[in-house]
């Protein structure tokens, strides 16, 4: 809607009233708005652009003189960009900057662990029309070029790009090749104890010993020297050897100890954690045991089937009593034993097998018991060294 | 026919403006008042207003009037409005 704002103005006392003019108007049909007085001759009145050619003859035959002042709506609005015709070209202009600019791609970005330098993957990239200043349009979609990528590099697994506004994403993940295996150099199997071989099987290389063999550490078990005395090679020797290696562990046990018991007698509190203070909530009217041992578990606090992330923690303390035991010479050494199979066990591999165990030596001094153990334990005993002397003595 | 329309008007106790070309005046407020059934302006000038009803001129005066919409038979006056009074037609005219 239109609307014209119209300053009326009498021209001469012989002529009609303009109070008469408005009462012929609406007469008419023409609805007027926002009649305002200005002086006793002069009169504001506002009204629909489209009534304006209605109105013109009658104002003529009134003999009032009419002036515009003022003009709204959508049929001035060219007149009124033609006037400020800069300020328009200048917001087009940056509408149609931004359009252009954002429709550009401002960098290309290469992901992931690779072995290909990024470099070299920005330029294979450009070869498919993926580059800084490209015209988003006139890329190829994300998936061809990936594709093209990756026809290009075997040596990548998967190539993915991705488009996020002006930044085009590469993401290159490598093939994992298999690890190259180098030839191993001649070598010989020694022993890494003093032992006796129970158990000897080579698959590559001359075995040199047999079962109850007795060996030292170092000593060769199966030899890289293959061959006999005219035709000799070196080859690396491999295979499995397992011996009975001789161990002495010293195990101190205390004759008088004093554990602490549980009872079985417990109370249970919840406290709510709040600005690092615990504040109890349950569990005031108990007696606290004079000797106790406690546990504590956050936990969650649900109400009505939903779960509240409350710092609650439950807390049982459970009462302890002091037991002082004593033991006598028998027990110590079976606690002694174990206690020597134990630590061997956690020092040696999972395939060593104790086959015995004997007390060597005791001494009782100061309320503490002194076991000397021997524990005689079936284990691989093998150890690769390399061949250094190439020469073949014979 | 007119004597006859308000006798009947009486008669069945219609309110005035139903049937006569009596004006209805709805002051709402200070600031409002809405005329139907007027005939045309008589008269504005800043503070005064004088209106042309059947019954009479109707002057209106106060502070900032403005006619905010005029038809045919419909005024919409806002401002602060004074006084709403019929005067004689003598003295409009004197003026």
């Amino acid at each position: 809607m239109s609307h014209l704002q119209l300053e009326l103005t009498k021209r001469s006392e012989s002529d009609k009233s303009i109070e008469a003019l408005l009462t012929t108007l609406t007469q008419n049909g023409i609805p007027l708005h926002a009649i305002k007085p200005q002086t006793d001759d002069k009169l504001l009145i506002q009204i629909q652009l489209s009534d304006y050619y209605k109105l013109r003859p009658l104002f003529r035959a009134s003999g009032c003189s009419w002036r515009i002042k003022r003009r709204w709506g959508m049929a001035f609005l060219p007149n009124r960009i033609s006037r400020r015709l800069f300020f328009v070209l200048g917001a087009f202009l940056f509408l149609t900057s931004l359009y252009v600019l954002s429709s550009l791609i401002w960098r290309v970005e290469v992901e992931g662990e690779t072995q290909i330098s990024h470099a070299h993957i920005r330029e294979m990239a450009e070869a498919e029309g993926l580059y800084r200043g490209q015209w988003k349009p006139r890329v190829a979609s994300p998936e061809m070029i990936a594709k093209a990528l990756e026809s290009k590099m075997p040596e990548v697994a998967w190539i993915g790009v991705t488009y996020t506004g002006t930044k085009a994403h590469i993401h290159v993940v490598d093939r994992t090749l298999p690890e190259k295996v180098t030839p191993k150099q001649p070598q010989h199997i020694v022993a890494t104890h003093d032992a006796v071989v129970t158990n000897i099987s080579a698959t590559k290389g001359t075995p040199v010993v047999q079962p109850n063999d007795r060996v030292v550490r170092g000593g060769i078990l199966i030899s890289g020297i293959v061959g006999d005395e005219e035709h000799v090679a070196l080859v690396p020797a491999e295979g499995a050897v397992r011996g009975l290696v001789w161990y002495t562990q010293t195990v101190v046990v205390p004759l008088h100890v004093t554990d602490n018991r549980l009872t079985g007698k417990h109370l249970d509190q919840t406290f709510i954690r709040l600005f690092n203070y615990d504040l109890k909530i349950k569990g005031y009217r108990q007696k606290a045991f004079n000797q106790q041992q406690t546990i504590r578990e956050k936990q969650s606090f649900h109400f009505m089937g939903i779960r509240f992330a409350l710092p609650i923690y439950k807390q049982r303390q459970w009462q302890t009593v002091q037991v002082k035991t004593k033991r006598t010479i028998a027990q110590a050494r079976e606690i002694a034993m174990m206690e020597a199979k134990r630590t061997l066990l956690r020092k040696l591999d999972k395939d060593a097998v104790i086959r015995e165990r004997k007390l060597l030596h005791e001494n009782s001094r100061g309320g503490k018991v002194y076991i000397n153990i021997h524990v005689e334990v079936e284990q691989a005993i093998t150890k690769e060294t390399e061949i250094i002397d190439r020469s073949i003595n014979g | 026919m007119r004597r006859w329309r308000e006798g009947f008007t009486r008669l069945m106790h219609l309110p005035g403006d139903a049937l006569l070309d009596v004006s209805r005046l709805t002051w709402i407020g200070r600031n409002q008042l809405h005329i139907e059934n007027h005939r045309g302006l008589i008269r504005f000038q800043s503070g005064r207003l004088v209106i042309a009803t059947l019954q009479g001129p109707l002057e209106i005066t106060g502070q900032q009037l403005e006619l905010q919409s005029m038809t045919a038979d419909e005024m919409f006056i806002v401002g602060a409005i004074a006084q709403c009074s019929y005067i004689s037609e003598t003295k409009e005219s004197t003026k």
